[in-house]
């Protein structure tokens, strides 16, 4: 009898141990699975969304992804492939209903299609014309495509001689837009009508769920006479990243970007070299910034650092100091001067750092890709007044206030993911 | 005999407590920003930018 009582107490005893251990491993364990795909099992993830796009993890990867849709016609499906994770482009599946994965290796797979419903790839954006006399702005566009409306558009106007802008989305519009209305003049043509007294330069009309790989944005000059003159309209898939009036617009962009697709030149326009209007300032900024991307090769820390010192030919502050003070004064000033551009652009550097670290933090699962554009529009904001600084304080200042950005962002960082 | 019972409504008591609270805590959401001080995020998260100021304030007194 007491062997059978002590056979039950040890049982509920490890019972006891056993299930609170298992279920803390449970609620920890579902952190990991943000890092890769490696972790969800085949298939269990395979989503059709309104925007047309297929996507399924399978683990190893396919050279043709077929799929047979609702009629039993059977489609060749393009699309990349990232940790065994298959993401279809947009607009790959049109027709609502049941389509099935043609899997060989590990069987067929359903799964339910809503039907395209809007896709960024299928719509056509163009601007026409701009007017603005009399403290009235009129616009002409073309707007085309499934599921597009002009109420979801962001219109853009940029002031004249300043950064300025005055916008208008869905769920906003700045208070100098008085009485802004959009006319339809035919199935897929639209006047815009606003009252803004600040003279326009430029006006922009993008989705904002297109901001990103589609560059579905248009943007023209807009004239202050009656007789419209034939502006040239600028397109987004020219333009790129770079393009988009408004800075938050070209941080999203990027941070939005496939690999491949980073390293256009549009896309990777500095933005403090992009506020130099000299173009010889505007030249020397850029070669600063390509000299040191081969740093990021190097780990964060103190080889990367080491790296930058040597691309901007930078030593020892101090030593370089002294050895600019020994020199006549007219020689002296210049070397000092030169010795502040090289230390402050490694300044900058320990900023732009900052900005690279939030985006792998978002690439990781761990940041949202709203509070990642903040920050880096934030750090973007710090560089440009860095350079405008006149003093030790107002530098000082600015470092302490990139430090405070840094540290709300981080506190925001889910440790879970 | 009656000693061994009483262990053996204990250990009862216990474990339900246990899966309770397990079960508890999984419904309690994360907080969505960290209590952390300044100086433990920074601890965590180095922002590097001891040593920028440190550079501003070797370049010159203005």
């Amino acid at each position: 009898m007491k062997k059978i009582i002590f056979i039950m107490l040890s049982f509920i005893l490890s019972l006891s141990l056993a299930i609170p251990l298992v279920l803390a491993a449970g609620g920890g364990g579902g952190g990991g699975g943000g890092a890769g795909s490696s972790s969800v099992s085949r298939y269990s993830d395979i989503k059709c969304t309104d925007t047309g796009v297929l996507s399924f993890t399978r683990g190893t990867e396919w050279d043709e992804v077929i799929v047979q849709d609702p009629n039993g016609d059977e489609i060749i499906i393009s699309g990349s492939w990232k940790n065994g994770k298959f993401t279809s482009e947009e607009a790959s599946m049109v027709k609502a209903g049941k389509h099935v994965v043609k899997d060989l290796k590990y069987g067929n797979k359903e799964v339910t299609c809503p039907g395209l419903a809007f896709s960024c790839t299928l719509m056509s954006l163009q601007l026409q014309e701009c007017q603005q006399i009399g403290g009235k702005v009129k616009v002409h566009f073309v707007l085309e495509g499934v599921g597009t409306s002009p109420e979801d558009l962001e219109y853009q106007f940029k002031q004249q001689d300043s950064s300025r802008l005055f916008k208008r989305s869905k769920t906003s519009i700045s208070s100098e837009l008085k009485n802004f209305q959009i006319i339809k003049a035919s199935s897929s043509s639209f006047s815009l009508e606003t009252e803004l007294l600040p003279a326009v330069e430029t006006v922009q009309i993008s989705h904002p769920r297109c901001i990103g790989q589609y560059y579905t944005y248009s943007k023209i000059t807009c004239s202050k006479e009656e007789k419209v003159f034939a502006a040239i309209e600028e397109n987004g898939q020219k333009l790129k990243c770079g393009g988009y009036l408004d800075i938050a617009d070209r941080v999203k962009c990027r941070l939005r970007l496939r690999e491949e697709q980073a390293d256009e030149y549009e896309n990777f326009f500095p933005e403090e070299c992009k506020a130099r209007k000299d173009s010889v300032g505007q030249e020397q900024c850029l070669q600063v910034y390509k000299a040191v991307q081969e740093c990021w090769d190097f780990p964060n820390g103190s080889s990367r650092i080491a790296c930058v010192k040597r691309q901007l030919k930078l030593g020892e502050v101090l030593a370089e100091r002294a050895n600019c003070n020994v020199l006549d004064a007219g020689k002296r000033e210049n070397c000092n001067q030169e010795l502040r551009d090289k230390a402050y652009g490694l300044i900058k550097f320990r900023l732009y750092n900052l900005e690279e670290e939030a985006e792998e933090l978002m690439e990781e699962g761990r940041l949202s890709e709203d509070d990642v554009t903040v920050f880096v529009v934030k750090m973007e904001g710090s560089k440009l007044a860095f350079n405008k600084a006149t003093s030790k304080e107002e530098r000082r200042a600015i470092i302490l206030g990139a430090r405070k950005a840094w540290i709300e962002l981080m506190k925001k960082v889910d440790s879970e993911a | 005999m009656k000693i061994t019972v009483v262990l053996v409504m204990l250990l009862l008591i216990f474990s339900s407590v246990s899966i309770i609270g397990c079960a508890g805590q999984k419904q309690v959401s994360e907080p969505a920003v960290s209590e952390m001080s300044d100086d433990e995020i920074l601890a965590q998260y180095p922002d590097d930018l001891d040593a920028a100021l440190e550079e501003l304030e070797m370049l010159d007194t203005n």
